[in-house]
């Protein structure tokens, strides 16, 4: 169980504590594994839509990945501490999320109502199907719509990403502005997002 | 498409296989989101920890051991191979550290111990029950001994302090360790075994165990 061992994040990304969870001293790595396993399993689980019993291996993962480097990481490279775990948690989620869609490539054939009679067809090719018997792409849908939000200016892209993960609130405090200054930036970037995304479709 | 879905597709592209990295700011945010920790789920994660250090070192339980060796020592030894604290791997077991290094120093003979406790021990540091048999009749063999450091360790002179006789007695034990013959493990030794090994087989659909037996 949890030993509350939590420490706060500055304190995980202070010089002081790098060094001691460099050298594993004491209780140090179990302060890091207390303070990060719950943001991580979260993060991945709200965010990746991954199920928490995922997030929670790709946790481990992370935390193995994270013992054998942390002795070679470098305080003055430039990254925080919390950071660079993340990262390390982030490329985990994109590897499991990859193995998923590999997987679901393979033939595994199913019974599917396309609405004029219902045909076999292997399961990759029935997740292409809406429940009104249409053909829906979605892993098509939002490859256009990435191409679509990476086509923006990095303004409108910070505050879309910064607007999945924060509210008004805090994205006002670090970019230090008015909340309804925001409200209007996110507005116009939306706009902007859903013109780049209908020319996307229509190239296709 | 509302506004409602085009955020719901954008929040897909972002968090996809291939979306953009996130900033040092909206980590931060997260780390420093008021949610409630769940205790359950550290536990959950250090536990999984724990077993990938071991699996990393020993994909496959070992059945043998490079020397005799005592159950103590080669739980030391393979512990301090994955670099992990007696701590760590407590909490893994969901045993008291104190019986983890009680074990490892042979103050616990495995013996006396559940052999529930034992499986997992077994699960964990994947040892096999051909090994596991080994290590505990090497055990045995030099058990006899315990209490004899502390005489030994006060016959050279000198102040006599409890850590002083307990790296006697496990020089000594590692002596007797690697130079024991070969005797008939004692009918306590004999029975416990055998209740392990049944354990491990009533239990085998656990996919845990089932690669130990």
């Amino acid at each position: 169980m949890s030993n509350g061992n939590r420490i706060s994040i500055d304190e995980l990304n202070s010089e002081a504590f790098v060094k001691r969870a460099k050298s594993f001293d004491g209780n140090a790595f179990d302060q890091l594994c207390e303070s990060i396993i719950n943001p991580i399993v979260r993060y991945l689980h709200f965010q990746y839509e991954i199920s928490e019993a995922d997030a929670e291996e790709i946790a481990a993962d992370t935390l193995v990945k994270v013992h054998k480097a942390l002795p070679r990481f470098d305080f003055n490279g430039g990254a925080k501490l919390s950071t660079w775990i993340f990262k390390i948690a982030i490329n985990g989620a994109r590897d499991f999320l990859r193995q998923q869609k590999a997987a679901k490539g393979k033939p595994d054939l199913v019974e599917l109502d396309t609405g004029s009679g219902s045909r076999t067809v292997d399961r990759a090719a029935a997740a292409t199907w809406s429940n009104d018997g249409h053909r829906s792409d979605s892993s098509g849908k939002v490859a256009a719509m990435l191409r679509a939000f990476e086509s923006l200016t990095a303004e409108d892209q910070d505050i879309l990403r910064q607007k999945q993960c924060m509210s008004y609130r805090q994205i006002a405090e670090i970019e230090g502005c008015s909340e309804g200054a925001l409200r209007v930036r996110h507005t116009r970037a939306l706009k902007r997002l859903k013109d780049a995304h209908e020319k996307e479709i229509c190239y296709e | 498409m509302n506004e409602n879905d085009l955020e719901r597709l954008l929040k897909k592209a972002i968090f996809s296989e291939n979306g953009p990295d996130p900033s040092e700011e909206e980590i931060e945010a997260c780390l420093r989101s008021d949610h409630e920790d769940t205790p359950e789920t550290i536990a959950r994660v250090k536990k999984r920890f724990v077993e990938k250090m071991f699996l990393e070192i020993s994909p496959n339980p070992l059945r043998s051991a490079a020397d005799n060796i005592t159950f103590g020592d080669f739980l030391e030894s393979r512990r301090d191979c994955a670099g992990l604290q007696k701590a760590e791997v407590s909490t893994a077991l969901g045993i008291a550290e104190t019986l983890v290094d009680a074990l490892e120093k042979g103050r616990t003979p495995p013996w006396t111990v559940s052999p529930n406790v034992i499986a997992d021990i077994m699960h964990v540091f994947r040892i096999h029950f051909d090994l596991l048999k080994r290590l505990v009749e090497t055990s045995a063999a030099v058990g006899q001994l315990r209490g004899i450091g502390p005489v030994l360790a006060r016959s050279k002179g000198g102040k006599m302090t409890s850590e002083r006789g307990d790296s006697t007695s496990r020089a000594l034990e590692r002596f007797f360790a690697r130079n024991a013959s070969r005797t008939e493990p004692s009918e306590e030794t004999t029975l416990w075994l055998t209740s392990l090994e049944s354990y491990l087989r009533e239990e085998s659909e656990n996919q845990n165990y089932k690669e130990l037996i």
